[in-house]
């Protein structure tokens, strides 16, 4: 189907307003330092903060790009692994004994439920720069901050990744497991084959919004020494002890990485045809 | 059924099994004979505070510069020397942590994490009740930064400052000499220098104390600051101790500390001033 | 001829409100029962005990020679030869069609995918709905959706199915197209319980009409009987009412 001219004006209209506005900043860039030239081929930092910045910009470029990578890394590596510890929470979450039960095996599901939903508790109940500190400094478990970090991440994310599983179960229908149930499937049938698949549909757009935002709140990690994009900004600052100019940058690049994250999930939810979830928010 | 619950547990496993091994080193034991057979010494520094040490582009790197560990990115500076020429004294290759200040003693005393530290760290009292430490490797005198056009640019004396807001850093001899500034306003520390230098060129605080080749460092980077030296009889009163800055080891880490001694008395004092400078030069 | 569902002294209460008060009923191989009463008498309740999608509280069901409230019993086998079909469809969301008709032939009985298939195929086509087998369920009207429910009931190759109110979520213009599947499965000989407001298609297709009232069942005979000469007044006053 070709879009009408009338649907298509509309996106025309905006590239136009975001080509505008980008020149625009440009524009006042240039006007309140004209030697970008100069700036970025200075030897030494150049006194204002225009000329500071692009010089900040153009010679740590790199490192730069190590903490941004090193953040995305860990962001995502630690949604992933967080939404498999998730599935063991939420399958430990939903044991109930039933009236068919022992009592040693009624035990053990009510404690797998009590123990899932105490570690949600801990884990959404505790700011993450604590728990890294206490993984790292505390326990002293790892050998190496990168992998301390990782763990974090993925075990602070389990717990919200659980409750959002939790919370697509049960808007799952129950008619969908009575159908299953009904067709002479077991339980563990009807959760895996039918009510499960459903439930992880759902989530994934809140899923997706978990990695935006372990994009944004990775930057704690700097407390354990992780070289994630706000720690290599601390040092790239600490070079010519000029703060405004590298954390503007790091402000600009994080605000890439997170708006073109989220650019990103939305195309692949319409390609997917997932319910849309409103913009994320700091955990 | 069996393979999901498999799906589910690898993934645990697996961050388990990272979940062991500090490198080696038994904190309540003199480590030397491990850290020789290893074959490298770790030392840490903040690498934000120059010219002592500071981070440095793999592009932008001078000779001096180690890499450091766990990044792509470079740490240089009069530290970074010194370390060096333990590290070569001692017959082993360095290895540079990058690790906050507040972050220094316990990595070493508590976590083993690295084996000395190099950081421009004074040898306080308070601090060898925890860590030992060498003979200094540089001392120098205590100056005051403030900004250029501030009406406390021109004082000569650290009395000279009544109104001031001065802020120190978190920890360090700088926050403990604030108070012989009479008159003067103590701020909470800050964690690291160069958010103390950011404060300064904001308004929020007026003046900081640091050491004099730190201040050089601030100075190339920010003309809007400038900082004041004080005539003997006007400046700070600084403690031997205080003045200097040494090499931190763990207490029992008896054999090393000698060798980390041996290897400084063989740096004569033109050597040390001369690393300094050059130090100072090379800062971008 | 032995009875292949015989139903004693069921009952069921729900938070200490009884919903069913002692029901007693047989079902030979091969009859039609239309179970029919106001909302609220209690007709889905028994009908959704009868599978154990409701747990009893006391009373016995006998499917197949075999106890189904004895907790010894296998319960998910001998629901495998129940099919049923429900108000709202419940088509499995995530599947297609075809996925909807093999599922349970694949994981309850372990067939291979092309025999679930097969049988997946013919099933849909006595619904009429063999050409959509590719389709996602959301996409289809109610009623074929709810025609493909019933072959997805039928793939099991059940004993027995049970329908509970198949058509009251339907709009007007789609009954028919599902009375007609079942009016054709009722003459193929399958044993049926249809809990329905469907007073015309229970006297065309019933062998045998319930009428339950507060939890009980007030009255059973041929459709005749029951709706042309009731023996007891609540059955006339629902008749009534019903008609006008």
């Amino acid at each position: 189907m070709t879009p009408s001219p009338l649907t298509r004006r509309p996106a025309a209209r905006r590239l136009w307003f975001n080509l505008a506005a980008f020149a625009a900043v440009v524009g006042i860039l240039y006007a309140l330092n004209p030697d970008i030239g100069e700036a970025v081929g200075a030897v030494s930092i150049p006194d204002d903060f225009v000329g500071g910045s692009l010089f900040t910009l153009w010679k740590y470029a790199g490192l730069f790009l190590d903490g941004a990578v090193t953040t995305v890394v860990i962001s995502m590596v630690g949604t992933v692994v967080g939404f498999a510890i998730a599935l063991l929470l939420v399958f430990l979450r939903l044991q109930a004994p039933t009236r068919r039960d022992a009592r040693a095996m009624a035990f053990l599901k009510i404690a797998a439920s009590r123990f899932a939903k105490g570690y949600v508790s801990v884990f959404r109940g505790t700011p993450m720069i604590v728990q890294a500190a206490f993984f790292w400094y505390g326990l002293g478990l790892f050998g190496d901050a990168f992998v301390c970090g990782l763990f974090v991440v993925s075990v602070n994310t389990a717990a919200y990744i659980a409750e959002i599983l939790r919370g697509g179960i049960a808007s799952v229908d129950d008619g969908q497991r009575e159908a299953a149930r009904s067709l002479g499937m077991k339980p563990v049938q009807a959760f895996f084959a039918v009510v499960f698949p459903q439930a992880v549909k759902h989530s994934l757009p809140s899923i997706g919004n978990e990695f935006i935002i372990n994009v944004k709140d990775t930057a704690v990690l700097s407390v354990i020494g992780i070289f994630e994009l706000f720690n290599q900004t601390r040092r790239i600052a600490g070079i010519h002890y000029r703060q405004l100019e590298a954390y503007a940058i790091v402000a600009v690049i994080y605000l890439v990485l997170t708006t073109g994250l989220s650019k990103l999930l939305s195309i692949v939810e319409t390609k997917f045809d997932l319910p849309r979830p409103e913009l994320p928010s700091s955990n | 059924m069996k393979r999901i619950l498999a799906f589910l547990l690898v993934p645990l496993l697996s961050l388990s099994a990272f979940a062991c091994g500090t490198p080696g080193i038994e904190i309540e034991q003199d480590n030397y004979a491990a850290i020789i057979e290893r074959g490298y010494v770790v030392v840490g520094l903040e690498c934000q505070y120059a010219p002592f040490n500071w981070t440095v582009n793999a592009a932008d790197r001078g000779e001096t510069a180690v890499l450091i560990d766990g990044t792509d990115a470079y740490c240089d500076g009069y530290d970074v020397v010194v370390a060096q020429a333990v590290a070569t004294h001692l017959g082993v290759d360095l290895v540079v942590k990058a690790i906050d200040w507040d972050g220094l003693i316990p990595s070493l005393a508590v976590n083993g994490r690295i084996d000395l530290i190099i950081a421009g760290m004074s040898p306080t009292p308070e601090r060898a009740e925890t860590v030992a430490f060498s003979a200094e490797y540089y001392r120098s005198t205590h100056v005051v930064v403030v900004r250029a056009d501030s009406a406390f640019a021109d004082a000569t004396s650290i009395l000279g400052f009544t109104g001031a807001k001065v802020v120190g850093q978190l920890g360090t001899i700088y926050d403990d000499l604030i108070p012989q500034m009479t008159g003067a306003l103590h701020e909470n520390p800050l964690s690291d220098v160069p958010t103390i230098v950011t404060s300064i060129k904001s308004g929020i605080n007026d003046a900081t104390v640091l050491e004099r080749p730190v201040a050089v460092a601030i100075i190339a980077g920010n003309p809007e600051l400038a900082f004041i030296d004080f005539l003997p009889g006007s400046g700070f009163v600084v403690d031997d101790a205080d003045a200097a800055v040494a090499i931190a080891v763990r207490q029992a880490d008896v054999t090393l500390l000698a060798a980390v001694n041996a290897a400084l008395a063989a740096i004569s004092a033109e050597t040390r001033e001369g690393w300094m400078l050059s130090a100072i030069d090379r800062q971008p | 001829m032995t009875p292949i569902l015989e139903i004693r002294n069921l009952t069921k209460s729900f938070d200490g409100v009884p919903v069913l008060k002692g029901i007693d009923l047989d079902v030979d191989p091969g009859e039609v029962v239309c179970v029919i009463g106001s909302s609220g008498s209690g007709k889905s309740t028994l009908l959704r005990c009868l599978n154990l999608l409701e747990e009893p509280d006391g009373g016995s069901i006998r499917f197949e020679e075999r106890e189904l409230t004895d907790p010894a019993t296998d319960v998910d086998r001998l629901r495998a030869d129940m099919g049923m079909v429900f108000q709202s469809f419940n088509l499995f969301r995530n599947m297609s069609v075809l996925g909807n008709c093999t599922i349970a032939q694949r994981k309850v009985k372990g067939k291979a995918k092309a025999a679930a298939e097969t049988r997946a195929i013919q099933a849909l086509s006595e619904v009429g709905m063999a050409g959509f087998a590719s389709q996602d369920p959301a996409k289809l009207s109610g009623g074929q959706k709810q025609r493909v429910a019933i072959a997805r009931a039928l793939s099991m190759d059940p004993q027995i199915m049970l329908f509970d109110e198949p058509t009251s979520a339907l709009d007007p213009e789609m009954v028919g197209e599902v009375l007609d599947v079942m009016k054709a499965l009722a003459a193929s000989g399958m044993t049926m319980i249809v809990v329905t407001h469907e007073m015309a298609f229970a006297r065309a297709v019933a062998d045998r009409v319930v009428f339950m009232d507060q939890g009980v069942i007030v009255e059973s005979g041929t459709p005749e009987a029951l709706f042309l000469k009731p023996q007891e007044e609540r059955t006339a006053a629902f008749l009534r009412r019903y008609r006008a």
